[in-house]
């Protein structure tokens, strides 16, 4: 018996009052295709069987099988963002037509399967069009094509407000915690007793404080504890953590290496866009959506191995080859044995005999 | 004298003018009480004072013994001319540490000074501390992470110093770095380790002065030896067997399923160390809560201030990017720094980090700079005035809300873990104990429960200035049927009340919380006086029954 997810009625349908779910195809999606886009999009960074890497991680992370187990929905989304990923790669690298094609073809599934998705595949869009990653010459078809095609789905909208609004706070809980107002309201409280509201309701507002925990936020997405240990847990009870954390080393060098160059600074830095999905989410970190952002991680680290492995005559670059080596296998070792023996506990000490849970 | 320099020597006078300020204004009101461990190390460092014995009687104790715990002596014996000068009060308790917290900012000046060369970072570096919330928040009551801050940067600076071979930096650094052991537990791991892995890197200049490295290492020994003998012999070892990171409720409830027991456990055990080790790089405990100075919430404050999110990313990119002096000491600095506590099974603790300002306020001050550089590279003068000021606004709304914390928020949040209430309630007892032949205290008290435990004694001894020789000699009961624990010597008793039992004691004060003195079964005449937390809760009851 695994945990899974309650599913999640589609966009679409629950505006037109049906019932539509993607149950089974995270099943298929996540070991299947999933696997072979991370391959294609490689093979435009990194040469020949280099480019085998990031699937590598990919596979052998327990962040993908957990949500893949428990039917996320977010795995279907997250095909469908590396097909746009892949299709981004493809205009770059020339082929616009074919590029132009998948871009449309996955944002318009994305866009009317998730409310979420409606606003997040334009906005990057845009946040692509405008740091130029990518020209609106290349892909002026694909956004006519988009806006045209996206009509109908706002048209039911206009029509459906209320349970649009309704779905779209179901997936956007950013500000739904009420610790914060509640926090707001203590500090005021005190201020007004020691006679200091005005300082207080310049500096302890709404908007403040809202902008601050954004902030924490998307700054949390980004940590290494966040992906490297099971600080936020897979499905909120699992030891394992998302990646393993012997990687932690590869992706510092690999980090580090890409901020010295600018224009991977750029790319990293507008690549952090797909850790919205997960910032909008209730929780600090929603690793479900953050599995969005996943493939970002998996080049990161594949490029600092690569690049430790070619400095290996250099004696700290092998050292941290071995120690990385060292720490995934005793850790991968280590995870196999402790899912068979406690992980099914744990979920039980965590939500009892049910073992249908509600996605964040 | 130049007139650079004079200038120089005016703003740091005005920089460490206004660190004083912020650690010594209101300081016996903000916190609102001493803490159980300001008044234990007080009666100590009262009791030695007075008769060159701690309460126990122990002679120049190299370890103090506490209730249930052993703390490390040098605080007590930080705190002894300071009661000499000042008298056994609040203020007396509290100078030291707000003095050293002081110092820290014109020495941190004379330290970067010596490394960066530069007199902008300098000057920024000890502005930052000095209105640092972290440093400001642990200086404004006896806590040994300040102390220990403090003698690490010295110990470190002369060490740096000492590679160039005088024997004078070497006594002078192992000197600060073997006192720091005996000021505050995470020392203990933290200096044995940094000194190893800085010996390492610093191989070839260790080499070259073999005798100024033979000062350091045996000055070091001789002076480390007396802990080695208390940790061994005198129970400060026990401390650490009770804090391990096995010990763990997370880990043994969550994790391991089952208590800690053998060496199977050990890989789990590790991969929770790292998840541990990692999570002090956690961005809302840097910057949003770690300081723990407010109830739980989102925003508070961390150990850095939000506006300098972007001086420390900056930073870290100048500190790799450049050559920099000791680089590499830095980072063990850093990295064996969190070891520690990381391997306790308390929270994250801000305080006993302290010692690892002088890095981060060093990275702040780069980023500063960096960033600084940076503006003045942008061309429009109205797009660089727009940066500007809108950093300058975000920097006054931060300081504005860390202010509002530390001086409204906190004293009402966390006047209970501070023990608020029992100094007024002592100096009742002072005023009235003539007129009755025994005065029991409950030590258990707390709001929302009796599930704080207090070491209500220590208030009575210190606020009562309880003669300690008498104290050490006199016959004190430690136990009494019926009685989960039970404290008495002189007039004054410490245990549980029962107020159904209680109530038919005669002459008697009783001195509880509302959960032990139920206010609804009185009689009238009975409460004498209700002492308040600064938040409005009713804290104590005075009681005699009539």
């Amino acid at each position: 018996m695994f945990p899974h997810y309650i599913p999640q009625n589609l966009l679409f349908a629950e505006l037109l009052h049906k019932m539509v779910y993607i149950e089974d195809a995270p099943y298929i999606l996540f070991p299947l295709f999933s696997p072979i886009l991370i391959w294609l999009i490689s093979k435009k960074i990194f040469k020949g069987f280099l480019a085998l890497i990031p699937l590598l991680i990919f596979l052998i992370s327990p962040w993908g099988w957990y949500l893949a187990i428990a039917h996320s929905f977010y795995i279907f989304m997250f095909f469908l963002t590396l097909i746009i990923i892949y299709a981004i790669v493809l205009v770059r690298s020339g082929s616009v037509i074919f590029g132009n094609v998948l871009l449309v073809l996955a944002s318009l599934i994305a866009m009317y399967c998730s409310s979420l998705f409606l606003v997040f595949v334009p906005l990057s869009l845009i946040i692509l069009l405008i740091t130029k990653i990518v020209s609106i010459k290349d892909v002026k078809t694909a956004v006519v094509l988009l806006v045209i095609l996206t009509l109908p789905l706002l048209f039911i909208i206009n029509k459906e407000k209320a349970n649009f609004k309704n779905e779209f706070s179901n997936e956007v809980k950013i500000f739904s915690d009420p610790s914060l107002l509640n926090s707001i309201n203590r500090y005021q409280g005190a201020a007004a007793q020691t006679g200091l509201i005005n300082l207080s309701r310049i500096s302890e507002n709404k908007y403040l404080f809202f902008t601050e925990y954004s902030l924490l936020k998307y700054a949390s997405q980004l940590v290494p504890e966040t992906v490297f240990t099971p600080q936020y847990k897979l499905l909120g009870f699992s030891f394992s953590p998302p990646i393993f954390m012997g990687f932690a080393i590869p992706f510092i060098y690999g980090l580090y290496l890409a901020l010295k160059k600018s224009g991977l600074q750029r790319l990293l830095f507008v690549s952090s866009i797909l850790t919205v999905p997960s910032i909008l989410a209730n929780e600090t970190v929603a690793l479900n959506r953050l599995i969005l952002f996943s493939p970002v991680i998996f080049i990161l680290i594949s490029y600092g191995l690569i690049v430790l492995y070619n400095k290996r005559e250099n004696v700290l670059s092998r050292n941290f080859l071995i120690l990385t080596l060292f720490l995934v296998i005793f850790q991968l070792i280590i995870t196999v044995s402790d899912i068979r023996t406690r992980e099914g506990q744990r979920f039980v000490q965590y939500f009892g005999n049910k073992y249908e849970i509600t996605e964040p | 004298m130049k007139k650079n320099t004079l200038i120089l020597i005016f703003i740091m006078a005005a920089v460490t003018f206004l660190g004083g300020f912020l650690r010594f204004y209101k300081i016996t009101q903000n916190p609102p009480s001493l803490t159980g461990d300001e008044i234990s190390f007080a009666y100590s460092a009262y009791s030695i004072l007075k008769t060159g014995k701690d309460e126990h009687g122990k002679f120049l104790p190299l370890t103090l013994e506490a209730v249930g715990d052993y703390k490390n002596p040098l605080p007590a014996y930080l705190m002894i001319p300071s009661i000499k000068m000042f008298g056994l009060t609040d203020f007396a308790v509290r100078f030291p540490n707000a003095l050293l917290g002081t110092v820290s900012i014109p020495i941190f000046f004379m330290f970067l000074l010596d490394i960066f060369k530069k007199k902008k970072i300098a000057l920024l570096g000890s502005f930052f501390l000095s209105i640092s919330a972290w440093h400001i928040f642990y200086s404004r009551f006896a806590y040994e992470g300040i102390t220990a801050g403090l003698f690490i940067l010295l110990g470190i600076w002369f060490f740096t110093k000492m590679l160039n071979g005088k024997i004078i930096w070497a006594i002078l650094s192992s000197f600060f770095l073997t006192l720091t052991m005996y000021t505050a537990p995470a020392p203990r791991l933290f200096v044995p380790i940094f000194v190893a892995l800085a010996i390492i890197v610093s191989l070839p200049k260790f080499k070259k002065n073999l005798k100024t490295s033979g000062v350091f290492i045996i000055t070091c020994i001789v002076l480390g030896l007396p802990m080695v003998y208390s940790t061994l012999f005198q129970g400060s070892g026990t401390r650490f067997n009770m804090v391990f990171i096995s010990h763990d409720i997370e880990f043994s409830r969550y994790v391991l399923l089952k208590y800690f027991s053998s060496v199977s456990d050990l890989p789990l055990l590790f991969f929770f160390w790292i998840k541990r080790y990692l999570s002090y790089f956690n961005p809302s405990f840097i910057f949003f809560n770690g300081l723990e100075a407010t109830a739980p919430g989102p925003i508070g404050l961390g150990i850095l201030y939000v506006f300098e999110i972007p001086l420390l990313i900056a930073g870290i990119t100048s500190f790799i990017k450049n050559k920099i002096q000791f680089k590499e000491l830095f980072f063990i600095w850093i990295f064996a720094g969190i070891l520690p506590d990381s391997i306790t099974n308390n929270q994250k603790h801000t305080g006993r980090l302290l010692y690892l300002f002088p890095v981060l306020i060093i990275l702040t001050a780069l980023g500063a700079i960096e960033l600084y550089n940076l503006l003045i590279k942008v061309k429009k003068i109205y797009l660089k005035l727009t940066i500007a000021s809108l950093f300058g606004i975000i920097v006054l709304l931060v300081l504005t809300h860390a202010f509002l914390i530390i001086s409204a928020d906190f004293p009402r949040d966390k006047g209970e873990s501070f023990d608020e209430g029992l100094r007024e309630a002592v100096y009742y007892v002072q005023v009235n104990r003539d007129k009755y032949k025994e005065i029991v205290f409950d030590p258990a008290r707390g709001v929302a429960a009796p599930n704080i435990i207090t070491n209500s004694f220590l208030y009575v001894l210190f606020y009562t200035k309880y003669d300690p020789l008498t104290y050490q000699t006199e016959q004190k009961i430690t136990s009494m049927p019926g009685y989960e624990s039970y404290y008495k010597f002189g007039k004054y008793t410490f245990r549980h009340i029962d107020w159904q039992k209680d109530q038919y004691e005669k002459d008697v004060l009783f001195i509880g919380s509302p959960w032990s003195l139920p206010e609804k079964d009185f009689k009238n005449g009975e409460l004498l006086k209700k002492i308040y937390l600064t938040n409005g809760s009713a804290a104590f009851f005075i009681v005699s029954p009539k």
